[in-house]
């Protein structure tokens, strides 16, 4: 068994990847950050949408993905690219030690003169990044992600009861869990509450799936029309109940310790639930800036996506679309259906693949490159601008 | 007199791209890998999946006008197979509206690398038969011009008066039924999917320039000081006369990249109605 390694960060945390970050603060930097994250070996960037103009709730949320990743303990050198400033989010940064600086277009007079001078910053930010080195971790340093996306029949069965047995051997050692994508856990979060360490902390479980439900009912839409999804259909799922009752699988057995809003950090070592949409990107990325240091990603259907910061491993709920879609994957856990393997065989096989990637070993998602970014809105740019949209009812 | 790419239908074209489009965000690194194999322009966007219905047909609807526009010569879909807006339905609609047109998907062929693989080649062969068209000689009258008009400002009135003068079409932006309460940069998509193959930007005074991944966006400043700040990142700014505006976009029109695909800046943003589910 691998021996877990990671990078001890200067305030303490341990990171389990050494990138270094090229952040966009602003719809108008996405185009220059990719330019100097793609002229600096080893950085990467992401590429979003916000503007800067929404609802002050979605001001809130999109803040705390952008300081997460920024803060990230997996990344070692941040180079923020904004506007006009920077929210404060670089003195987070400094404040952690990660190694930060920031640009802006209208500082450097546009999107040329800041790239030129992105590139020199992100050299001198790729070198200092380089010196850190691997040591010993605790597998309580470990925050790991639960998702789950291209479900079908088998998720529920196979990998996603695996997952459950790796997130518990996580937690039973003193690590963290993060279990979200809350419209994918309507109908199982009385089971969910049921295992709440207190009473509070079960009603605000059973609080994040009522908020959810009522928003969606004060928009006027139906909730079966995007979930669940096409492919989840046609891998045999039929509600977005049983799709829950699968997919909560994936958080085990062990105590409910607390709850989280979308990207909140995870300060609390146990299972945790995160408010998140079941969209896997926008999941992915709320998981990650809340913390987690790698995401174990459950699929029926098989999907390549990954998160530009965090190793992202693969399990295959059936071992036909596994062979099918090999390079995508990481692990089998069909064998469970074949009678192949136990629950508890393949739980143990999930923890020891985390251990090795957190360790170093990339996952497919990386090797691929796959950095999907998206930030969750709750109020739509559309409607934000429209007071006069029926707000939340309550 | 201006050249442009000519379709059958006889729309013009002032761009001559192969667009791979993904139907999913989970498409877009495959679909960015293709299209950077084989130089063609790909679409880095946030869509595709656990929409509300409104939101799915909507951007279903902007996918299909984009590949159908006339600045793109053709179309490679990628999809991933489990998506809501499924791939498969949106290059169904691309084709049966005329547009030259090939689908990969991630999940049908093998895993995103069969698809790269696929996609590289019917992407090669895609260029190669859109390659053999060159510009040839239209009048202004076949332009179709779109104008987002973020702010007040006297010369976007004159610039309309100037393109009718010279027979060409044009089109305000939040005068689209879905661009109308989107920000600037998302009525852009509207404007497209409209059929316009070049777009004169006004953006409010507090918001930068943006550009489109296909197609020239002349974008002209303002008297802000941020707008004034990121001169560099205009086409034309606070002082150019409405003429040099008309001129700007017959230019781009005619084949000059404006400041955006110069830069490598593009946005693709759609407005949403609801929250991701």
């Amino acid at each position: 068994v691998t021996e877990l390694t990671g990078y001890r960060r200067p305030d303490g945390r341990f990171g389990f990847r050494n990138h270094v970050l090229v952040l966009p603060l602003h719809v108008a930097a996405c185009g220059a950050a990719r330019r100097i994250a793609d002229g600096t070996p080893g950085a990467v960037s992401v590429a979003h949408d916000w503007n800067g103009q929404g609802s002050r709730e979605d001001r809130t949320r999109v803040r705390r993905v952008l300081s997460g990743f920024a803060t990230h303990p997996n990344v070692a050198a941040t180079l923020l690219v904004g506007l006009e400033g920077d929210d404060g989010i670089a003195a987070e940064a400094r404040e952690r030690g990660i190694a930060t600086e920031l640009l802006t277009l209208v500082g450097h007079g546009g999107t040329e003169a800041v790239v030129s001078a992105g590139l020199g910053a992100c050299a001198q930010l790729a070198a200092s990044a380089a010196a850190h080195r691997r040591e010993p971790a605790p597998l309580s340093a470990v925050c790991l992600g639960l998702e789950c996306g291209g479900s079908d029949a088998l998720s529920g069965i196979t990998a996603n009861p695996a997952l459950g047995v790796a997130s518990d051997l996580l937690v039973a050692v003193g690590g963290t869990s993060i279990l979200a994508e809350t419209s994918e856990l309507i109908g199982a979060e009385h089971l969910l509450a049921a295992r709440a360490v207190t009473p509070e902390v079960g009603r605000a479980v059973i609080a994040i799936i009522d908020r959810f439900e009522r928003d969606v009912r004060a928009l006027g839409v139906d909730l079966r029309d995007g979930q669940p999804v096409p492919g989840n259909m046609a891998g045999g799922l039929t509600t977005i109940e049983e799709k829950s009752l699968g997919a909560a699988k994936k958080g085990g057995s062990a105590p409910v310790t607390g709850t989280l809003d979308f990207a909140q950090p995870a300060l609390t070592p146990g299972l945790n639930v995160m408010d998140t949409p079941g969209n896997d990107i926008e999941q992915m990325v709320g998981m990650v800036a809340g913390g987690a240091h790698i995401v174990a990603f459950t699929t029926g259907r098989g999907t390549p996506t990954g998160s530009p910061i965090a190793p992202c491993l693969k399990i295959a709920s059936n071992s036909a679309m596994f062979e099918r879609l090999r390079g995508d994957l990481d692990l089998d856990a069909g064998t469970i259906a074949d009678g192949h393997e136990s629950l508890q065989e393949v739980g143990r096989r999930i923890h020891d693949a985390i251990v090795e990637c957190l360790s170093g070993r990339l996952s497919a998602a990386e090797r691929h490159g796959n950095r999907e970014f998206a930030i969750s809105r709750v109020h739509p740019l559309e409607i934000a601008a429209h007071p006069a949209a029926p707000p939340a009812a309550g | 007199v201006l050249t442009a790419f000519v379709r059958a239908g006889g729309r013009a074209g002032a761009r001559n791209h192969l667009l791979v489009l993904p139907s999913v965000i989970c498409a877009t690194r495959v679909a960015g890998e293709i299209a950077e194999r084989v130089g063609a322009v790909s679409l880095l966007h946030q869509h595709g999946c656990s929409l509300v219905r409104d939101d799915a047909a909507r951007t279903a609807q902007a996918f299909e006008g984009l590949a159908c526009s006339p600045n793109v010569g053709a179309v490679l879909v990628v999809s991933l197979g489990c998506e809501t807006v499924q791939g498969g339905t949106v290059a169904q609609e691309i084709a049966r509206r005329g547009q030259r047109m090939e689908f990969v998907g991630i999940q049908r062929d093998g895993g995103s690398d069969a698809a790269v693989v696929a996609g590289e080649a019917v992407g090669r062969s895609l260029l190669a038969e859109i390659g053999g068209e060159s510009r040839i000689a239209v009048p202004p009258a076949r332009m179709v011009l779109g104008i987002e008009a973020s702010r007040d400002d006297p010369r976007i009135a004159e610039l309309i008066a100037l393109a009718r003068t010279e027979g060409a079409t044009v089109v305000i932006g939040d005068e689209l039924p879905w661009a109308r309460p989107g920000a600037g940069s998302q009525q852009h998509v509207a404007l497209v999917a409209a059929g316009c193959q070049v777009i004169v930007s006004f953006p409010a005074l507090d918001q930068v320039a943006t550009g489109f991944p296909t197609g020239p966006v002349v974008a002209v400043g303002g008297e802000s000081p941020l707008q004034r700040a990121l001169e560099a990142d205009f086409d034309l700014q606070a002082g150019a006369t409405s003429r040099e505006i008309w001129d700007a976009a017959c230019d781009a029109f005619d084949g000059a990249p404006c400041a955006a695909e110069l830069q490598g800046r593009s946005t693709f943003a759609l407005p949403r109605l609801a929250m991701t589910l």
